[in-house]
């Protein structure tokens, strides 16, 4: 099976944020970017599958050098080989435009399963994989809980629906699957993988090279001023040391919100 | 040529769903402003009641589409359909919202359309006759103002909750039905549908929960979550955010969220929790909400009645002890 687990680089969660001089983006010098939390399991469930069916798995990013980083990390963890689409303008281009990138660099390879995080961690989109499904001409399912093979050319899918049902779905290749966190507990590389990683074949290209044009890749949304939100108005944010917030809230609770 | 808000609509077991009439009210409001008028679509057989109800939220036309290929729900098959109704109505703004099922078929039809897409939106501006779209980045921290290129149709989805659905005055529309080409769309293999929650635990009914996330840091350290729990009394519960759940430091089936239980307990305390917008559809229905993190910027003070700013591992050992001491006064 030729598996695809698509990656991207985001601040790690505990970062402190503080928005960019121009308004549109935060500041990102001194953050420390990671694989996107999703993007994580996609990469393991990639691998658990290659171990189950055979195969291989490819690791695809799209963005900078610090794609590259994401990529190596991928490929301690047991990826065969890294597709690097390498390009600073995409990192916050919309779903439909980012998708089309995935999609120009992945033409004539065939692949009969791609994974995608349900969801980055910055952008919060919950949309590339399915606009790249689109694109490939794939079959698409959403928040993916669980997948192994179900015969040569489909595979056995547990995916989320709404009101808390599960549906197992088989799934004909080849697909895109949006995985879910959690999906399985996601491996540490081992030093003979970090070792071997950079010895791994690595394809990088520009969109340029992948024959696509400046208005192709020209974003239809643009982000034009973040802001931090305003709290509900009724928020009371509680200040001082440990005890005396923790005597103030017990406080509140018992003759203010008359919860106690 | 007058201007179009499209709103796609969603249904189950013969009803318009909620998310869908917050939808159309969010169309209605944004209508005058755009120069619009607002046309609902509904897809499947035996669906013209919900077409009928739709049209009683301010819909001035409601597309019906009754074809047998729609019986069961397939992305396929809404893409297919939703195309070709764009296509041949030319609306300037499509818009749904965000549910299960638009998260599957919503990026693809725009895709197939080469729109934009703004997913997941909590607020929508007009600027002159164009939309301007508020959306949540970087795990909700932030609110980004976006806008759109081109002349549409741009499509947006709606955060659930985000736009509140009030039953308009207006006066019902027309239900007009619409046929599509839909010879190539196959249906989805479904093996079975199941309740995901399995456990014992119910937390419905709880008056107090206390839940830990992320930040209580680990398998360990999640029994001061339950201690907590304990100093405020036996009508206290235990609940989770979705990542110690995924970490299984706790039971799943403690899980509280889109994907979990939904709560309305007379007090939440949110321990460590950032406030994703799964978890937060989960909770927001509690009476009075405490929210403890480390992160100012985190998420869940934005829905907090009381915040406090602070290492969980600080701040829950002196609320237990001045819960004990507010006993014994």
């Amino acid at each position: 099976m030729k598996i695809l687990s698509c990656i991207k680089q985001v601040p790690e969660k505990e970062a402190r944020l503080r928005i960019a001089a121009d308004g549109r983006w935060i500041q990102e010098d001194g953050l420390t970017f990671v694989i996107s939390e999703c993007d994580r399991y996609g990469v393991e469930a990639a691998l658990r599958l290659k171990e189950r069916a055979g195969g291989e798995v490819v690791v695809l990013s799209v963005g900078d050098e610090r794609s590259g980083k994401g990529i190596k990390e991928a490929l301690a963890m047991g990826a065969d080989r890294a597709i690097h689409v390498q390009t600073g303008a995409c990192a916050k281009a919309d779903a439909v435009t980012i998708a089309r990138v995935i999609a120009a660099a992945v033409k004539g390879e065939g692949f009969d399963v791609v994974l995608t995080g349900q969801q980055s961690d910055d952008l919060g989109y919950n949309a590339v994989g399915p606009a790249l499904a689109e694109h490939l001409g794939m079959h698409h399912v959403q928040i993916v809980l669980s997948l192994e093979p179900a015969s040569a050319n489909s595979l056995r899918v547990v995916h989320e629906l709404d009101n808390n049902l599960l549906e197992t779905l088989e799934v004909p290749l080849p697909a895109v699957l949006g995985v879910q966190s959690g999906i399985h507990e996601v491996r540490y590389a081992s030093l003979k993988g970090i070792m071997g990683a950079g010895a791994k074949p690595q394809r990088k290209v520009t969109p340029a090279e992948l024959g696509l044009s400046d208005a192709q890749l020209a974003p239809k949304v643009r982000m034009e001023q973040l802001a931090v939100p305003l709290r509900s108005s009724k928020a009371q944010i509680l200040e001082g040391d440990a005890a005396t917030v923790a005597r103030a809230l017990v406080e509140k609770l018992k003759t203010e919100a008359k919860v106690l | 040529m007058a201007r179009t808000i499209l709103v796609i609509a969603e249904h189950r077991d013969g009803a318009l769903k909620g998310i869908s009439k917050e939808a159309a009210c969010c169309a209605l409001d944004l209508a005058p402003r755009m120069s619009a008028t607002v046309v609902g679509v509904v897809l499947g057989p035996g669906t013209q009641s919900v077409a009928q109800e739709l049209a009683t939220w301010g819909c001035a036309q409601v597309l019906l589409v009754e074809d047998g290929a729609l019986a069961a729900y397939t992305p396929e098959g809404y893409v297919a359909a939703l195309h070709q109704l764009v296509q041949r109505h030319t609306p300037a703004l499509v818009i749904t919202g965000h549910s299960y099922q638009a998260i599957e078929f919503f990026p693809r039809l725009a895709a197939a359309l080469d729109a934009a897409l703004v997913p997941d939106c909590t607020g929508i501006d007009v600027d002159g006759v164009r939309p301007v779209f508020t959306r949540k980045v970087i795990n909700g921290k932030l609110n980004a103002r976006c806008t759109v290129e081109g002349d549409g149709p741009w499509l947006a989805s709606l955060q659930q909750g985000a736009f509140p659905a009030r039953k308009p005055q207006a006066a019902a529309g027309t239900v007009v039905s619409e046929t599509v080409d839909l010879a190539r769309v196959r249906p989805r293999t479904v093996v079975s549908v199941q309740p995901g929650q399995k456990g014992e635990v119910d937390l419905t009914k709880a008056e107090v929960i206390v839940a830990g996330g992320r930040g209580v840091g680990g398998k360990e350290k999640f029994k001061i979550v339950f201690d907590l729990a304990s100093a405020l009394g036996s009508s206290a519960a235990v609940g989770a955010s979705r990542p110690p759940c995924d970490a299984e430091w706790v039971e799943h089936e403690r899980q509280i969220g889109s994907s979990g239980q939904v709560v309305a307990p007379k007090l939440y305390i949110a321990l460590g929790i950032s406030g994703a917008i799964q978890h937060l559809v989960g909770m927001r229905g509690a009476q009075c909400i405490v929210a403890i993190n480390k992160d100012a910027n985190a998420a869940i003070f934005q829905e907090a009645t009381y915040g406090i700013v602070g290492d969980v591992h600080e701040i829950v050992p002196a609320l237990i002890a001045a819960i004990q001491e507010a006993k014994s006064a």
